[in-house]
Parts: C-alpha cells; sequence; structure tokens
C-alpha cells in the first residue's frame, strides 16, 4: 500500500468520522476530544477502530495507544505512526 | 425553616406509609412470583412499581410539584417504545411514574440494584443493569422486552448525573437496541429538579419540576441513519430543549 501523507491521512481519518458517524466536517477539527466534543463512547470506538483497521491496513486492536487517543489529532498521529512503523518493518525485512 | 419543615413532612409521610404498604407490596409480589409466569409476575410488578410511584410524587407535591409539557404527551403509544431522558437528580426514577403507562422497564447502572429494598424490588421487577451484561445479552434481553412482552423501556444514557446541567455525551447501547427493533423513541427532558434533592444530599429544595416529553422519533425518520445519528440527533433534541427550559419561568 502507498504511504500516505499527513495530510492524506486526515482527509482519510475525516472522510471515516463522515461516513461512520454522519458528522458535519464542520466539527471535525484536530483538536475536537472523541467523546465529549464529537460524542462518541466505547462501542463508537470499537467502530472506529475497526474502520481504521481496514482503511489503513493496519492492526490496531490489541495497540495500547489506542487507549491514550483523547483528539482527532492523537488519530492522525497514531495512523502516522503505524505507518511509519509498518514502512519501516518492510524496509528491514526486504532482501 | 420552610425547607424543614416540608422535608419533615415528606420524609415522615413517606416513612410511614412505606412501612404500611411495604408488607402488602411483597406480600402480593411473592404470591405473584409463586403462581404466575415469571414475565407476568415481573409485569404486575413493574405496575405496581408505577403506581407507587405516582403516590410518592403525590407526597412530593408541596415541595416539588410537577409540570408536564409538550407534544408527546398527546401521542397515543399503544406499542412498546423507548423514553430517553436526561438525567437530573435522584427523583428522575421516581418520576418516571408520570409517564402514561405503567408497564416500564428502567435501565439502570449497577448502583440502584445495591439499594436496600429498593434494589430487590428493581431486580424482581427485570430492570436492566447494562452494566452487568454484555451488548449481546444487553440487546437480546431489551429485543424480547420491546418485541415479545411489549413493555416500555426507559434509558439514561449520560450515565450519570450531569454537573453542570448540560447533558453530557450519551452511551450507545439504547440505540442500537432501537435500531435493531424499530421502536419509537420519546425524548424526556427534566429541569428543575437538580436540587429536590441535590446529588450528596437528601434535602429536597422546594421548585417545579418540569418533565417534556418530545414528538416521538419513529422508525420512519431514522431508517436510515446509522445508531450515532440516532443518539445524537436526541441528545441535541434533549439538550435544546433543557436549555429552553432552564431559561424560561414555568407559566
Amino acid at each position: 500500500m502507498k504511504k500516505l501523507t499527513e495530510q492524506e491521512i486526515v482527509e482519510t481519518v475525516n472522510e471515516i468520522f463522515g461516513e461512520v458517524f454522519e458528522l458535519n466536517a464542520a466539527r471535525l477539527t484536530p483538536d475536537a476530544k472523541l467523546f465529549d466534543d464529537l460524542g462518541l463512547d466505547s462501542l463508537d470506538a470499537v467502530d472506529l477502530v475497526a474502520n481504521l483497521q481496514d482503511r489503513f491496513n493496519v492492526m490496531l486492536r490489541n495497540d495500547e495507544r489506542v487507549r491514550a487517543v483523547r483528539t482527532l489529532a492523537d488519530v492522525y498521529a497514531l495512523v502516522n505512526n503505524l505507518q511509519n512503523e509498518l514502512e519501516n518493518e518492510q524496509a528491514t525485512t526486504a532482501p | 425553616m420552610k425547607t424543614f419543615l416540608l422535608n419533615l413532612w415528606f420524609f415522615t409521610a413517606f416513612t410511614v406509609c412505606g412501612l404500611c404498604i411495604l408488607p402488602v407490596f411483597l406480600g402480593i409480589t411473592l404470591i405473584d412470583w409463586l403462581v404466575l409466569p415469571r414475565c407476568a409476575a415481573e409485569r404486575r410488578l413493574r405496575l405496581r412499581i408505577h403506581r407507587f410511584g405516582r403516590f410518592v410524587i403525590w407526597l412530593l407535591r408541596p415541595i416539588a410539584p410537577v409540570v408536564r409539557e409538550g407534544p408527546g404527551w398527546a401521542v397515543s403509544q399503544t406499542s412498546s417504545c423507548v423514553y430517553v431522558s436526561n438525567h437530573r437528580s435522584f427523583s428522575d426514577p421516581w418520576l418516571i411514574s408520570q409517564l402514561p403507562r405503567g408497564a416500564i422497564v428502567q435501565i439502570v447502572n449497577q448502583w440502584p440494584f445495591r439499594i436496600p429494598v429498593l434494589g430487590i424490588v428493581a431486580r424482581l421487577a427485570g430492570y436492566i443493569d447494562i452494566k452487568g451484561m454484555t451488548l449481546e445479552s444487553f440487546l437480546e434481553t431489551g429485543t424480547r422486552l420491546l418485541l415479545e412482552d411489549r413493555a416500555m423501556l426507559v434509558s439514561f444514557p449520560e450515565g450519570s448525573r450531569s454537573p453542570t446541567g448540560k447533558p453530557k455525551a450519551f452511551h450507545g447501547e439504547i440505540f442500537r437496541l432501537i435500531k435493531q427493533t424499530g421502536v419509537p423513541v420519546f425524548p424526556l427532558v427534566f429541569a428543575g429538579n437538580s436540587r429536590t434533592p441535590m446529588k450528596g444530599s437528601l434535602v429536597l429544595h422546594p421548585s417545579v419540576i418540569r418533565m417534556r416529553l418530545l414528538t416521538p422519533i419513529t422508525e420512519a425518520e431514522y431508517r436510515g441513519w446509522t445508531a450515532f445519528k440516532l443518539k445524537e440527533t436526541v441528545r441535541d433534541r434533549i439538550r435544546l430543549a433543557s436549555d429552553d427550559m432552564e431559561g424560561t419561568v414555568c407559566a
């Protein structure tokens, strides 16, 4: 999978929020808190993780860092980090 | 002084009446459980809780009369439905008795089940302990209650009282159940009872309690929505009504 730029990650994550939670784009600011500002609960978080996994082809379900996510900016950063880790992993295992 | 005397009146009347009614209440409940199928016994107990709640609210009238308002009261609801409410006070579950139909199942956290006597009665009435079950078993139990037992459910999806009076984020389980069963949902808004009593206190401060029942959202309206959108729509309508009620004086 092609590595996405930070801007592409932001757009794709926002797209997921728009599709899965039908949230207006105006509410999707980086400092928006997922639970307090956007109204997500633990069940919605499970849906979010599943959609992030599908869309970015990363594994999040057992990742402890998910628990530390509070804002939309945290989601962007987490996906970006996971993508970088995946790229490094592929680079080291490549022949 | 007036508050003290009114509280003295209420708690004396509540205790005396409660002690008189309780043996009869528990006796009938025991007989029902011995001779009736479980669902019928639960239903009859819910109706008795409803009547007892109405009596308690009647006792409360000198301190905090209840005003019912909003278009939802005029809707004749004969089949099962869900009431979703903001959570302002310990008195909220008692105020549920003002709703028109009696066989109501409240969806609660674990702590009400730990209240002496009331906790046992709630358990026997089949009230749902949302924290004590998985999402799957909640959906299964809720579906049975709504579609087979034709019960009314009441949910306080904030989980606990909002310290600011503004509705907190809602938990989503009840909205998944509503989507799954297709029943109408009535947003119910309490105002004026946040000090009747205040959190951590039993003192009832005089006030007018307002219950606004909004127009139900039916399946025809929410069919194409996600459970999240339904949750946010109900929360928005409750928030707007709550803001309006807190900002206006009851006529």
